[in-house]
């Protein structure tokens, strides 16, 4: 005979445990427990049969893993939490009976921890923690733009509003953005870090309100994970990057409303000294808040960014022998990090073998969208959305102006002759400038969108939009693609004409810029990339004004790739009506080989597939065919006119 | 100790015996268990260190021994002349361990009048914003009392010294490494423990909690942390998306008033009910009872009628004729079985293939189905739990603006719905935490209500 079983000693009743068992266990509150599970990353199981997992009774009840829960009696921060209990009794009592000495000094002992073992415990890897920053980017962004309330405190915003502006700073830096979408909740971006696609949600400013029926205290342990999260990344990505982190805040920018550029940033290969003072600087940031050491604070930022510009002047005669990251060894890292996802609009190569042509055709049509607005120097009005417009336009290299009313720390002014294109929002536009285009913000969402700069006319100031199609949906093959060829014949060929345009800005400049320009295209290769852009920002010219000089030469280059390149990329699609190739023919043969050997069922099936695959072909012939004689009735009716 | 010893002088027999006194049990293992030769080696190792200020197993010869090269009788002589008394030797011995540093000692309430006085007015110095920092600590945001119950739990605001701690170093590179392993020692770096460490440690080692298999698995849920946009939910969408969003939230309304119409019919009154008033009012509800029971008794008579007319057959002995012919009948069907049954195997065998094929095909099939039926239930886990502990998972509300409510352009946007609603239906979803529904405050107890004398005067003219 078999061993006797007992009943509820092995399987489900052993393997689960309820949430209040797992609360007598662990000797917490509720409100702790909740918190626990959060940071720990502990969330409730599903058992296959709730009355074998609860012991008969059937009472619904929150299940969690036994063996989840053993491991969370184990965590240090259960610890610290009976700790702080503890601390809050003693407290209480001291102050109680006026007792403030000595509280003060219980304050100071007061119980600490941190999280940074559940955030290594939880992605080993930094690779697991990019797959997982949505959820932070996306709380980050919404509490950056909350309100301070009785729940949120405003330190809270700040820390949030801080660890936003570093991250958008990174993929400014890396030119990582690769699509955005607005909609009615709020705007979608789409990044693209070390190989992972990373999304985020941010949401329109000033829309928040606070609601009252979500569970505040919920949310704001997410958020706590998710700060330290953000903070542990922003480091990690910074230093890969070979920037200081934390960047240095510019209090009197920031002051200003300058947003996200009150941060600066600065490379940690340039010079050890200005690292030092920066740490300086920040470890002053951190630990003030009385109104004395800020200003003590503001006097150092005010020093420090004095100072910059001599020591880049130092930098500049001691020159540098160590280069430690060329411009080509940059480019080359981005290629080989970012080659194999997905790019936007990119021509459909067959999944099944890529090629090394594949590779490098990905690769160029990368580096041509990360410059794509490189020769656009933009304006924004004074009533478009400067936190979302300019985070857009400067991740794909364009130069970004705006209103005084936006904030401090604008560039450039309206005047200046260097804007080719200025967004505004007006139903009319009252003085205009020639020499520039005035177009409305959807325009630099589209150009992203569709991967090339879109001309103006339709987006011109008071004219109806065309539609803000979403980036997220993936036409399937076959799918009717309604915009496929709008905005064929639109793209605009900037590069040439702003050559002129940035030869006139050169001649204007310093003859000291030329020397420099001129030495560029010798040493470009040589030089420490970053002590260049140092080098131009502090004659004065901005960081964006001198990527897009950097990127003129790479286009130039793309340019001539593409001239050799076009009859690679040719359609291949064909119209029914055409003469059907050898090739095609040998095809179609094949198939019906294969169609001959299916079974009775799988011949059903493929002709029901065929079915639906001709039915939705046709429907698409059919909208192509009504869109030609649409155009040629345009097309015609505009010869009319022109004849008239 | 002043017992008196009743047995003689102990053989070694007999120290056997005392010694192996039971430890069957807890209690009597902590009883009658000797560890006497561990807390002298213990107490030796103190005296040790008290005497040369450490562990003398642990220093090195150089320090313990030096080479008497040349002894000398005189000097031996000359020190015991100089030598101190033993009573103050004992007395001015000290130990060689640095005392521990003292800890702030917290004001007492039995300190001396004087020293309560002076540290009377420390106490009381304080500011207000200090004041207020210190309390921030304990009290609960919600309680208006200054002393209301304490226990204040932590991050409740959001930011805490966890939060402020982040991005101070590479967590994923060699720095965490090195701070974990600073933080362990920490943890286990007392001195007591550590001076049991020399001995023990061989042996035992601290073990660190394992992480379980279920920990370390991913959750079956996989659902976006954000989800994919609508294409018709673009704040200037295309007419076709637009009314595919629009398609999408009426279909949803529709089945949320589907619902409320079922459960509303359910609970209201049911026109049945009037019918048969109506035919009781008709009635006049008098005649019914005696007319319905009569009918039904007829009706039982005649079906017992019925029942009584095919009348079984009476079983007798069977004849031996009628035996045999009964046994030749079932011989013949039998045999015709037989037959039967052969000639449909020579027909099975000649469609072996056929048969083989079908066989074949229906497992193929069974195979199929359970592959999909695990495809499906797969599926359904990815799509989460539809209900986690009381209450269930609230359906995503669509948002949508109708054609009038949709902007021209981006400045004259409004945008729809709360993104921090959004973000906790998607932590709910995902079943990261379960879903809650706000519990309105109840009274503790009821409040009573009494009449006042007042009210009671109905005739007054100001009473309404």
């Amino acid at each position: 005979m078999g061993k006797l079983h007992k009943k509820g000693k092995a399987g489900a009743a052993i393997n689960y445990i309820t949430r209040n068992q797992a609360l007598k266990k662990l000797q917490v509150t509720l409100a702790d427990f909740r918190r626990l599970c959060i940071l720990k990353g502990i969330y409730p199981r599903e058992p296959k049969n709730k009355k074998k997992a609860n012991k008969g009774s059937t009472a619904p009840s929150t299940f969690y893993y036994a063996k989840d829960i053993q491991y969370l009696m184990h965590e240090p921060i259960l610890g610290k939490f009976r700790e702080y209990k503890t601390f809050a009794k003693k407290m209480a009592k001291v102050m109680s009976k006026g007792q403030y000495s000595t509280a003060k000094t219980l304050a100071e002992n007061k119980p600490i921890y941190t999280l940074d073992h559940l955030i290594k415990e939880r992605y080993p890897t930094f690779t697991d923690a990019l797959r997982d920053l949505d959820d932070a980017l996306c709380m980050i962004f919404l509490f950056a733009t909350m309100p301070k309330t009785e729940k949120i405190k405003s330190e809270t915003i700040e820390n949030c509003q801080r660890l936003a502006a570093e991250f958008q700073h990174y993929i400014l830096h890396t030119r990582s953005l690769r699509k955005t979408f607005l909609s009615i909740k709020g705007i979608y971006y789409q990044a693209e870090i070390k190989g992972q696609t990373v999304t985020w949600l941010v949401p329109y400013q000033f829309s928040q309100n606070v609601p009252t029926d979500v569970d505040f205290r919920v949310m704001l342990t997410f958020l706590e994970f998710h700060q330290t999260l953000c903070g542990f990344v922003n480091y990690r990505l910074y230093s890969d990057v070979n920037l200081v982190y934390p960047p240095t805040l510019d209090l009197k920018l920031d002051e200003g409303g300058a947003g996200m550029n009150a941060l600066i940033i600065e490379s940690t290969q340039s010079s050890a000294n200005i690292a030092k003072t920066v740490s300086q600087s920040t470890t002053s940031t951190v630990a003030a808040s009385l109104s004395k050491e800020e200003k003590q604070r503001l006097q150092e930022s005010e020093k420090r960014i004095k100072s910059l510009s001599s020591k880049i002047a130092h930098i500049q005669e001691t020159e540098d022998n160590t280069t430690t990251t060329t411009e080509i060894d940059q480019d080359a890292d981005s290629a080989m990090d970012e080659f194999p996802a997905p790019l936007p609009n990119l021509d459909g190569t067959a999944a099944g073998t890529v090629t090394f042509t594949d590779i490098q055709r990905a690769s160029q049509h990368l580096t041509h969208f990360q410059s794509l607005f490189s020769n656009c120097v933009i304006f924004l009005s004074r009533e478009v959305p400067r936190y979302s417009l300019e985070f857009v336009l400067r991740a794909l290299g364009a130069q970004v102006g705006w209103d005084a009313v936006l904030g401090e720390g604008s560039p450039f002014d309206e005047n200046d002759d260097r804007i080719t294109h200025q967004i505004s929002d007006r139903p009319t536009q009252g003085h205009r400038f020639l020499s520039r285009q005035y177009v409305q913000p959807q325009w630099a969402y589209d150009c992203i969108n569709a991967g090339k700069i879109l001309v103006g006319d339709t987006y011109f100031v008071g004219k109806t939009l065309p539609p803000h199609l979403s980036p997220f949906v993936e036409a399937k093959e076959g799918d009717y693609v309604p915009d496929a060829n709008q905005f064929e014949g639109q793209t605009e060929d900037l590069a040439i004409e702003s050559d002129d345009e940035e030869e006139e800005d050169e001649d204007e400049e310093d003859e000291d810029e030329e020397d420099a320009d001129e030495d560029e295209d010798e040493d470009a290769e040589h030089k420490d990339l970053h002590q260049i852009e140092l080098e131009a920002e502090a004659k004065g010219v901005a960081f964006t004004e001198f990527e897009a000089k950097e990127n003129k030469k790479k286009i130039k280059a793309t340019k001539a790739a593409k001239a050799a390149e076009p009859a690679s990329t040719a359609p291949t699609t064909r119209s029914a009506g055409k003469k059907r190739t050898a090739a095609e023919a040998e095809a179609e043969e094949a198939k019906e080989l294969a169609k001959i050997m299916m079974t009775n069922k799988q011949q059903k099936l493929y002709t029901k597939i065929q079915y639906g695959k001709n039915k939705k072909a046709a429907e698409v012939e059919k909208l192509t065919q009504k869109k030609e004689l649409l155009a040629k009735s345009a097309k015609a009716s505009a010869n009319k006119k022109a004849k008239k | 100790m002043s017992t008196v010893v009743e047995k003689p002088a102990p053989t070694g027999n007999g120290l056997n015996r005392k010694k192996s006194s039971s430890r069957k049990g807890k209690k009597a293992w902590r009883k009658n268990v000797d560890i006497t030769d561990v807390e002298q080696t213990l107490d030796e190792l103190r005296a040790e260190e008290r005497t040369t200020g450490g562990k003398v197993h642990q220093k090195t010869d150089d320090a313990l021994f030096t080479m008497d090269t040349a002894g000398d009788g005189k000097v031996q002589k000359e020190l015991r002349k100089n030598r101190p008394l033993k009573m103050d030797e004992i007395l001015a011995e000290r130990s060689k361990i640095p005392a521990v540093s003292g800890r702030h000692k917290a004001v007492s309430t039995s300190a001396p009048i004087n020293a309560a006085t002076a540290t009377h007015k420390a106490n009381t110095k304080i500011s207000k914003a200090e004041k207020a920092r210190l309390l921030d600590m304990i009290k609960r945001r919600t309680s208006t009392s200054l002393f209301a119950p304490v226990n204040k739990p932590l991050g409740r605001s959001g930011t805490t010294d966890a939060t402020k701690a982040a991005g101070r170093f590479d967590v994923w590179g060699s720095d965490g490494e090195q701070k974990q392993e600073q933080e362990q020692e920490q943890d286990s770096g007392d001195s007591d423990e550590d001076m049991i460490g020399d001995f023990v440690g061989e042996i035992v080692t601290k073990v660190t909690a394992k992480a379980p298999r279920s920990f370390k698995q991913k959750q079956k849920v996989s659902l976006p942390a954000v989800k994919e946009a609508h294409p018709g939910a673009s704040y200037n969408p295309t007419m076709q998306d637009h009314q595919g969003l629009l398609r999408l939230a009426h279909n949803e309304e529709l089945r949320i008033l589907h619902q409320r119409e079922k459960v509303d019919s359910k609970l209201a009154y049911p026109k049945e009910l009037d019918a048969m008033i109506s035919f009781d009012d008709q009635t006049g509800g008098l005649l019914e009872d005696s007319d319905d029971e009569e009918e039904s008794e007829d009706e039982a008579e005649d079906s017992k009628d019925d029942t009584d007319a095919p009348k079984p057959k009476k079983k007798g002995k069977k004849s031996i004729a009628e035996r045999n012919r009964l046994a030749r009948a079932a011989e013949t069907a039998k045999k015709e079985a037989e037959i039967k049954r052969h000639k449909e195997l020579i027909k099975q065998t000649n469609r072996v293939k056929e048969i083989i094929k079908t066989v074949e095909e229906e497992e193929a099939e069974v195979e199929a189905k359970r592959l999909e039926n695990e495809q499906k239930k797969e599926e359904k886990e990815r799509a989460g739990m539809k209900r986690v502990g009381r209450f269930n998972i609230p359906k995503e509300r669509i948002h949508v603006q109708l054609q009038d409510e949709l902007a021209d352009s981006l400045r004259q946007l409004k945008p729809e719905g709360s993104l921090m609603k959004d973000r906790f239906q998607s932590f709910v979803e995902r079943n990261l935490i379960e879903p809650r529904v706000p519990v309105a405050k109840r009274r503790r107890y009821r409040l009573k209500t009494y009449e006042k004398h007042s009210y009671k005067r109905f005739d007054n003219p100001n009473h309404a």
